[in-house]
């Protein structure tokens, strides 16, 4: 019995150890990284002094274009991340702020049933906090931001395990180089990542299981309130903050009416408190790339709609015109 | 709780250090313990249903006693019945009462009656299918004088509630486990450790190969009428690899847990998918059921013995019983009806038990003749799945229709690359391994660094996999 507990003890102990510290480095290739949500991290540096700073999921990254923002004279930078809710808009925010010398003079916060979900701030499949310019640890960000994540730790950190492998194979084989701004392409479509697939059935099959797991979500208040406190985060520091709603195909059937009843009622609430931009749009499956992502041209017509709402409001106006 | 869970994985530590230190040399204190825990194990999932396993529990225990006791065979007779009728009455009415009143009430309604009878919402509780056939087993062994009952309470109760087999098998016989559970267990460490790599390679199966499998078999198999023939034989696959993880998976870790307490179960899966006739097959796969089957079913109807009409009319009992067994479903009936129609040619020409060893005893590879035949037994296995997962004969028919089609020869929608490359790896493990009980005792000889940096790959792997949170499928039968 003793050498089996020995055995086991020391089967473990030397797991843990080659297990942890391998995976602490899962962000060593970070600016060899392909990843385009990693690639507008590396660039956003670059882009100081802006008038507004999108943040958001996948939703963002797909919908707002900065371009046509450029166009009237607004300075954007599109810092959307896949899954994106409360907590990444903070590290994003966080991080964006340690980065640049000057402050924008807004940030738009996204709203969606789904940034509100079970589906949001994925740390499993998508650990972003570990690739920003100052990167987090698992533990730190569990501490800091996300305590339920104990549960899923030792599945996070095998996935940083297999990427510290990959990286580092990249990391000594790759020419590329994402720090240089030549080779970076977020550099050019400022965190604009466009597609030009249109929405269809045979696509959204091989999706839908993705999106059956929500029917079951209740809405989170917690989340709800941590997107608030980032609210008034940004607020302390005299940056403007305005939430924004995008179209979203057919992302509102895959929800309970409990659910959506209880979000529309938060949204509500944030439209008392803040500026609120609901692009309320009837677009097409030509103007989306599946069951809830805007395409490029669905970006363009969705933008320009932005821009009008921006203009006729006098506050936002005045803090970009003047 | 589950195997794969994050509870089973501080459970089982705990119990297996109070029962090695608290409850060394002490049998009572032992068996007591491990009863504690496999009520605490079954009601982690529903504490209601308790109830239910402690009195099928003590009706067999008590019938048991009875059979033995009475003189008269009239009276051993009345007390068997006695517990068929209950333990059945108790599978057939949380089992199947909705799946009768379904099927049968359009038929009584087609001859002008309107019956007025309700279904009832009713949840299957764990496990059932599995404890209510132990339980028979001892009843009908003490009925046929094959084992004397006991008459400790507790002995009984852990020999039909120990938590690795109570939900989802293998299912024990009483002469089998009865005697382990009586005799004080000492620890072995070559066997704890046996244990130890059974569950790994349990967790492998469950984990890495199954879960991956169900999330492309289910998306094909969901929308099954959207895609080509080539993309639903790829389902098909997906599927066949998808049970044999999970449930073999399941039975790995069982198996595996009870070595960490000094038991060793009844081998549940065999490498069934290296068989090279169906026969084969059925001795390899889920062989506690078709063991039990054969022995309290066949045997009874006369097995083999007699004309080649009784012959077929006890394969297809057999095999139908067994097919709804699994599910209140006209596709497991079909499933079952399919596997006895493939088993038929071999009993009648007295070809049933040809493969009797392992393909390829010995030899690193097979013979192109074991090949084929292999590759054969496979797609007879794979068409019966395609019933066995299918919502609905419709469906199952649809499924078929459309597999059979011209678009069988189209490029796939769906190929999961990485999946079947780990699918290629773990067959060749398996392959490599098909003459142990566990493929990983294979790694047993080579040295301690090379080992373990295995092991380790495959914690990590499963680690890596755990999110996917699929249950076992085998939990709803």
């Amino acid at each position: 019995m003793k050498k089996f507990i020995r055995r086991i003890i020391l089967f473990f102990v030397v797991f843990l150890l080659f297990f942890i510290s391998v995976a602490k480095f899962d962000n060593v290739a970070r600016c060899q990284n392909k990843n385009d949500n990693i690639q507008k991290l590396v660039c956003m540096q670059n882009f100081d002094s802006l008038d507004i700073l999108f943040l958001g999921n996948s939703y963002c990254y797909s919908g707002i274009n900065p371009t046509y923002f450029d166009s009237v004279g607004i300075k954007t930078y599109n810092l959307g991340v896949a899954t994106a809710g409360a907590n990444y808009c903070s590290v994003l925010a966080n991080d964006y702020l340690k980065s640049v010398q000057k402050k924008p003079k807004s940030v738009f916060i996204l709203v969606s049933p789904m940034t509100l979900s079970e589906r949001t701030d994925d740390a499993m499949n998508n650990p972003i906090y570990r690739y920003t310019n100052h990167p987090l640890s698992v533990e730190e960000y569990m501490f800091l931001y996300s305590h339920d994540l104990i549960k899923s730790y030792p599945k996070i950190m095998a996935r940083s395990f297999s990427r510290t492998f990959v990286n580092l194979y990249v990391h000594f084989t790759s020419k590329k180089n994402y720090c240089d701004n030549e080779e970076n392409k977020m550099f050019t479509s400022k965190g604009f990542i466009s597609s030009s697939n249109k929405a269809n059935l045979k696509e959204e099959l091989k999706t839908n299981h993705f999106f059956s797991h929500l029917r079951n979500n209740k809405f989170d208040t917690l989340r709800a309130k941590k997107l608030l406190d980032l609210a008034l985060a940004l607020e302390s520091k005299n940056i403007k903050v305005v939430f924004y709603e995008l179209p979203s195909n057919k992302l509102y059937s895959f929800f309970n009416s409990a659910y959506l009843h209880d979000y529309a009622s938060f949204v509500t609430k944030l439209k008392q408190n803040h500026n609120f931009i609901f692009v309320n749009l009837n677009l097409n499956n030509d103007y989306y790339r599946d069951q809830d992502h805007l395409n490029a041209d669905g970006a363009g017509i969705v933008c320009r709609d932005m821009i009008k709402q921006i203009k006729n409001n006098k506050e936002l106006s005045e803090l970009y015109f003047h | 709780m589950f195997f794969n869970s994050i509870s089973f994985a501080i459970f089982l530590p705990i119990v297996f250090f109070l029962y090695w230190f608290l409850a060394k040399n002490n049998l009572k204190v032992q068996n007591l313990l491990l009863l504690l825990s496999s009520y605490v194990f079954y009601g982690w999932w529903d504490y209601r249903f308790l109830f239910l396993l402690v009195f099928s529990t003590f009706l067999d225990f008590f019938t048991g006693l009875k059979i033995y006791n009475s003189k008269k065979p009239t009276d051993k007779k009345t007390w068997l019945i006695i517990s068929v009728v209950i333990n059945l009455g108790f599978l057939c009415f949380f089992k199947y009462y909705n799946f009768f009143i379904d099927s049968f009430i359009p038929l009584i309604e087609t001859i002008g009656f309107k019956p007025h009878i309700w279904t009832l919402n009713l949840i299957l509780p764990v496990g059932i299918s599995f404890y209510t056939f132990h339980g028979l087993s001892y009843v009908f062994d003490i009925y046929n004088n094959k084992y004397t009952p006991t008459k400790n309470f507790i002995d009984y109760s852990v020999f039909v509630s120990f938590f690795p087999l109570l939900v989802a098998g293998p299912i024990e016989r009483a002469t089998h486990l009865l005697p382990q559970v009586q005799k004080i267990r000492n620890f072995d460490y070559t066997y704890a450790t046996q244990g130890l790599k059974q569950i790994l390679w349990g967790l492998v199966k469950k984990v890495v190969i199954a879960d991956n499998c169900a999330e492309y078999a289910n998306i094909i198999f969901n929308n099954s009428s959207h895609y080509h023939g080539s993309t639903l034989l790829i389902g098909a696959l997906l599927f066949t690899f998808q049970i044999y993880g999970d449930f073999s998976g399941y039975s790995d870790i069982a198996l595996g847990t009870a070595k960490l307490f000094g038991f060793e179960l009844l081998m549940n899966f065999n490498f069934p998918y290296f068989s090279r006739d169906i026969a084969e097959f059925w001795r390899r796969w889920h062989i506690s059921l078709s063991s039990w089957f054969r022995d309290y079913l066949y045997i009874p109807l006369g097995g083999s013995k007699g004309g080649n009409w009784k012959k077929i009319r006890n394969t297809f009992i057999i095999f139908i019983v067994s097919g709804f067994w699994h599910g209140a479903n006209w596709t497991f009936i079909i499933w079952g009806a399919l596997n006895a129609v493939y088993f038929l040619p071999l009993l009648i020409l007295n070809k049933n038990r040809h493969n009797m060893e392992i393909v390829a005893s010995g030899k690193l590879l097979p013979s192109i003749k074991d090949v084929l035949n292999m590759g054969v037994t496979f797609l007879l296995v794979v068409f019966g799945w395609i019933f066995f997962r299918a919502n609905n004969l419709s469906h199952a028919l649809n499924y078929i229709s459309i597999l059979f089609s011209k678009s069988l020869f189209s490029i796939p929608e769906i190929l999961p690359g990485y999946v079947f490359f780990y699918l290629a790896l773990f067959m060749l493990i398996e392959w490599w391994g098909r003459e142990e009980v566990n493929p990983l005792t294979k790694f047993s000889v080579m040295p301690n660094t090379i080992r373990w940096a295995f092991y380790y790959s495959l914690i990590i792997l499963v680690l890596y996999f755990s999110d996917k949170d699929q249950q076992f499928i085998y939990f709803q039968f």
